[in-house]
Order: C-alpha cells, then sequence, then structure tokens
C-alpha cells in the first residue's frame, strides 16, 4: 500500500515539475521576445547597443539611443507585457467562471464599453482642462467599470448562472456598441480618424504613465485572484459539485468578474481593444498545463504577454515605417493559432 | 451516537415537492431512499445536506458542514484535471499554495481502496461517465464525513463497480462510524446494501424500516405502480423480479 502510494506520489511531483517546466519555459520565452522588441524598430539597434543603453539608463551619453529605448521602445515593450498578462489571466478567469471556452475579456461588452468610453472622450474634447491622452483613458475605464457595475447589479438580482451573466453581458455589448456607433455617426472625419485610431489598439499610446497604471492594477489583482487558485479549479468540477464542496459558487463568480473587470479596464483604456489574446492565452495555458489554477493562472497570463509582445515585434517587422498596430496583428494571427493549440497541445503529465 | 433530522416542508412554487419528514438513524448504519421518478428524493437528499440550510445534527449537536460529504446527480466534467487532482479537491477548504505531502497520500489511497489507482493520472474529461462518477464517490471519502449523502451514486455503473463501491461504502460507514443516506434505484441492490429503506412518493414517506419488512408486493405495487415477483434469496435479502408487462395495472 506504501509502495503504490510512494510512486503515484512520484508520478504527481513528476507533474508538477513538468508544469512549473512549462511555466518557466513561458518566462524564458517572454525575456527573449523583450529583447528582440527592444531591438526592433525603424531605426535599428544591435543587442550590444541595447545592452549599453540599459545600462546607461535614462541619462545616458548617447542621447538619441537613450531617448528612443527609455521613451519610446521601453514604455511600449514593458505596456504589451503588462496589457497581455492583464488580458491572458481575465481571459482565462472569464471561461472558467463562465464555463464557456469561448469566452474572453470582451465576451461581456466590456470592449465596447471602453469604446464608448474614449470615442466620446475624443467627441467632446478636453473637460475641466484635462489633457487628451489623460482623459480618454479615464474615460474608457470609467465606462468599463459602468458596464461591469450593470452586470453585477443583475447578477445580484437573478444569481450569477453563467447564463444570466452572458445574456446581461450581451445586452450591455450591444447598449455599448449602438453609442459607440452613435459618438461615430456624429463625429466629423478628423475626429472619426482618431476614433477609429484608438478602436484598433495599438501601444503607440503607451508611456511611463500608463505603465504604472497598468502595472498597478495588475500587481493588486494577482495576489487577489491567485488566492482563488484553488475555487476556480473547484468550480471547474461543476457547479453542483462545487457547491457541496462548500464552496458558495455566486460569491466566487462575482467576485472574479470584478477582477475581470479591473484587469479588463485597466488593459484596454491606454492602447484600446487588443483581440483573441484574452480568448487563445487560456486555451495555450490549459493545454500545457491543465486546469490546476495555481499554474494555469500565472500560465495564461504570461501566455498573453508572450503573444502580445510577438505581435509586437511582428508588426515593427512587416511594416519598419508605419508600425502596424498589434490589434490588427494578433486579430490576424489568433485564429490559425488557436486552431493549431486545439488541435495539438495536450497537458503535460496527463494521458 | 444517532444522526437526527427535521427536514421541513418544500415548495417549488405552488405544489408541494416534500412533506416535513424525520429521520433518525444510527451511526454506522446506511439508508436507502427509495421511490419512483419525482418522488421528492433529490429534494429530500439536499436538505438533508444542508446546502441553503442545516437541519441534521448528532445527538442533539448540530452537524458541522465540513462533515458533510454531499454528491449531487447528474455529472458530466470537460475539466482538464487529474483525476487524483480532482479528488484532492475533496480538501478545498484545507488545500493550500502548496500541496501537503499527507493530503497526496490520503487522495492517493482512496482511489486504492475504490481500486481506481490505474487512473490516478488520467484527465478527468477522458473518463467515462462511470469513471467519473467513482472519481466523484473518492472525492466525497477524502473529506472523512460523519454524514454521507450520496444522489444515486452507482447510476453509472457496471454490476461489479456497483458492487465494489457499495461494498467499500458500507465498510466505512461501519468503521468511520457515519452515517449514509442515499438515494438508488435498484431495488435489489438497495435491499442487499443498506440496513433500513424510506419509501418516498409523492414528497411523503409511505413506508420506512429493515429491507424485508418494507419490501413487498403491495408496498412496492402503491409505490412505483406496477406488478413484481418477489423472492428470496438464500440468506434472506429481497430479489425483485419484474414481470414483462406488469407496469400500469395497479396491484396486479
Amino acid at each position: 500500500m506504501t509502495a503504490v502510494a510512494t510512486t503515484s506520489g512520484g508520478l504527481y511531483a513528476r507533474q508538477i515539475r513538468a508544469r512549473t517546466a512549462a511555466l518557466l519555459a513561458a518566462a524564458a520565452a517572454l525575456c527573449l521576445l523583450l529583447a528582440a522588441d527592444l531591438i526592433t524598430g525603424p531605426s535599428g539597434m544591435s543587442l550590444a547597443d541595447l545592452n549599453t543603453a540599459l545600462w546607461a539608463g535614462p541619462a545616458g551619453e548617447d542621447r538619441a539611443a537613450a531617448a528612443i529605448l527609455w521613451q519610446i521602445r521601453l514604455p511600449q515593450s514593458i505596456m504589451a507585457a503588462l496589457v497581455g498578462a492583464c488580458l491572458g489571466l481575465a481571459g482565462l478567469m472569464m471561461q472558467t467562471i463562465l464555463n464557456n471556452p469561448l469566452a474572453s475579456p470582451f465576451t461581456l461588452g466590456f470592449s465596447a464599453a471602453a469604446g464608448f468610453g474614449a470615442a466620446l472622450s475624443i467627441l467632446i474634447g478636453g473637460l475641466w482642462g484635462l489633457p487628451q491622452w489623460l482623459q480618454t483613458p479615464l474615460a474608457a475605464f470609467a465606462m468599463t467599470l459602468a458596464a461591469a457595475a450593470l452586470i453585477y447589479l443583475i447578477a445580484r438580482l437573478k444569481g450569477a448562472a453563467p447564463e444570466v451573466l452572458v445574456l446581461a453581458g450581451i445586452a450591455v455589448l450591444f447598449f455599448f456598441q449602438s453609442l459607440q456607433s452613435l459618438v461615430q455617426f456624429m463625429a466629423s472625419p478628423e475626429v472619426l480618424q482618431q476614433i477609429v485610431f484608438w478602436l484598433f489598439g495599438s501601444l503607440l499610446k503607451a508611456s511611463w504613465t500608463s505603465v504604472q497604471v497598468c502595472g498597478a492594477i495588475l500587481l493588486v489583482c494577482l495576489p487577489l485572484v491567485l488566492r482563488d487558485a484553488w475555487n476556480l479549479t473547484a468550480l471547474r468540477m461543476g457547479d453542483g459539485n462545487a457547491t457541496s464542496l462548500g464552496l458558495d459558487v455566486n460569491r466566487l463568480r462575482r467576485r472574479s468578474f470584478l477582477l475581470v473587470a479591473a484587469l479588463t479596464a485597466g488593459a484596454v483604456c491606454f492602447t484600446g481593444t487588443i483581440g483573441f489574446v484574452g480568448l487563445i492565452a487560456p486555451h495555450i495555458a490549459r493545454a500545457a498545463v491543465g486546469e490546476d489554477h495555481r499554474f494555469a493562472l500565472p500560465t495564461a497570463a504570461l501566455m498573453g504577454a508572450v503573444i502580445l509582445v510577438a505581435a509586437s515585434v511582428i508588426g515593427k517587422l512587416i511594416s519598419p515605417g508605419a508600425v502596424i498596430p498589434v490589434g490588427i496583428i494578433t486579430a490576424i494571427a489568433g485564429i490559425p493559432m488557436l486552431m493549431a493549440v486545439i488541435l495539438t497541445l495536450k497537458p503535460v503529465g496527463t494521458r | 451516537m444517532t444522526l437526527t433530522a427535521n427536514l421541513p416542508a418544500v415548495f417549488k412554487g405552488r405544489s408541494q415537492i416534500l412533506h416535513p419528514t424525520e429521520i433518525v438513524v444510527p451511526a454506522g448504519q446506511v439508508l436507502g431512499v427509495i421511490g419512483p421518478n419525482g418522488a421528492g428524493k433529490s429534494t429530500l437528499l439536499r436538505s438533508l445536506a444542508g446546502i441553503d440550510r442545516l437541519h441534521a445534527d448528532w445527538n442533539g449537536v448540530p452537524l458541522p458542514r465540513d462533515q458533510i460529504g454531499y454528491m449531487p446527480q447528474g455529472f458530466q466534467m470537460n475539466a482538464r484535471l487529474s483525476v487524483l487532482e480532482a479528488v484532492l479537491l475533496g480538501k478545498r477548504e484545507a488545500l493550500g499554495w502548496r500541496m501537503a505531502p499527507g493530503d497526496l497520500e490520503a487522495a492517493s489511497n482512496v482511489l486504492l481502496d475504490l481500486g481506481l489507482s490505474h487512473l490516478e493520472d488520467r484527465s478527468m474529461d477522458r473518463l467515462s461517465g462511470g469513471q467519473q462518477q467513482m472519481v466523484l464517490v473518492a472525492q466525497r471519502l477524502l473529506r472523512a464525513p460523519r454524514l454521507l449523502v450520496l444522489d444515486e451514486p452507482t447510476s453509472a455503473l457496471d454490476i461489479h463497480h456497483q458492487l465494489v463501491i457499495l461494498r467499500h461504502l458500507k465498510t466505512y460507514t461501519q468503521e468511520r462510524p457515519a452515517t449514509t443516506i442515499m438515494a438508488l434505484h435498484d431495488l435489489t441492490l438497495a435491499g442487499r446494501f443498506c440496513d433500513s429503506l424510506l419509501v418516498l412518493k409523492d414528497g411523503k414517506a409511505l413506508a420506512f424500516g429493515p429491507p424485508g419488512d418494507v419490501m413487498s408486493r403491495p408496498c412496492i405495487a402503491e409505490c412505483w405502480n406496477v406488478a413484481v415477483e418477489l423472492m428470496q434469496a438464500k440468506d434472506g435479502c429481497p430479489v425483485i423480479v419484474p414481470h414483462e408487462h406488469g407496469f400500469g395495472r395497479k396491484g396486479a
């Protein structure tokens, strides 16, 4: 009896080691891609130059290299990683709480709400003396939280079953989409162009401020999300079973939903909507490490970051002159990636 | 030690699906709840398990929630979790960021006891319905509850695994000692493994007692509206053999 127990312990330990290895591999891939992202751009930069400029700091002797690296590329690269991580994490939580592999952070209309907020802000221009670069993200953020509050209220009244959340979310999605269309219809051609550019989702809007805000949101949310890792895993056993294990599934859903809203709002308010990252990253994570959320959550966050940084590199390589917005790259590359994931990968350590 | 539960009436809309019922079962015994579809068996078990409110107590002391192992009916899991992980979730409240080796071993031993060790590293979404059902039983047993409430724990199992699971549940009940209350559809199995039976129809207890007393042709005819042949195995256990055309004629 003990002999069997020991071998099975060994089996589980091997599974854990394989998952940790997968997690580390994703982290390593992210580091490599970040370096690749930093050396690509309209004006070239070698790895050696990058190294020098990084160590020299923002006030380095080579003024041009310092400005390019510290003012433009570094915030953009870090922002790509942060936004990707937020969306990957939010995507996995959404798929788990809605028990639906098609769910993403945008399923419940958060992107439409953010888009409406941004469009409205661009249309009416500066208010209360706020600069436009600050007012638009603020409006997008606020509108996302308003949409979340609306859905949360319905979940409070009707119970947080997946069907209720999805139906309320779809209603919110169409509501904000029509409002956004209305704003676009009312806008002049120049303003319309700005709105469309915002909606594309691009890292060009990144700055150290956006990095700080997005990073702070991720830093606050991550421990709260990870604290529920076992509960989210238990939810995968089905509502009835999770309830019988003493879990309040309604409260877990509402709590997770608010975290998803905060993560998504933080991710999209500066860069605009970047699709498919939040859909694909969770699939890769689940396929790679299974659904023990202690591993799946960090892996989804890392994979989201990997995908978005990779998209940023590709965007810069395709047209060095005019960088293609990452939102477009992820949307185009997303579908074949999703197909490949569904068809090939299986979790390590299980058969 | 005796388990006592005073279950209140349950209404769904205007129709009453469960009348107030008192259940008294000594520790170490298995109570089978039998009755036709829609008799209120699942409602009774839910109420007993205290999903919404606790009603059960041991010798007058309310039973803590973590001492109740309730397994609902109906399951179809597509979770990418290994069987071992799924069983470990039985200790959900106690699981931390790092896995305690004791928990791992306990989960492994439950699987061993049920003869499921070969499935340990299989993914849940690749198991058959019957295998998933056995994993859920293992998950409940890992909690080592004093009250086990199981809603048709063997509905998807073949005869071999029905015997394995029910035999193990009975042993567990006697050794812990715990009280096990389960809904069953197979009357012969219920007669074989339960110490007493509660016959439920239209939300009302029709009969209660040892299987030999409860299972009579009139009772079965009244409850399920079928005609059966009631025989006895060599050890006195009731065996039910249905007639081919024995339905729809009350008391036929």
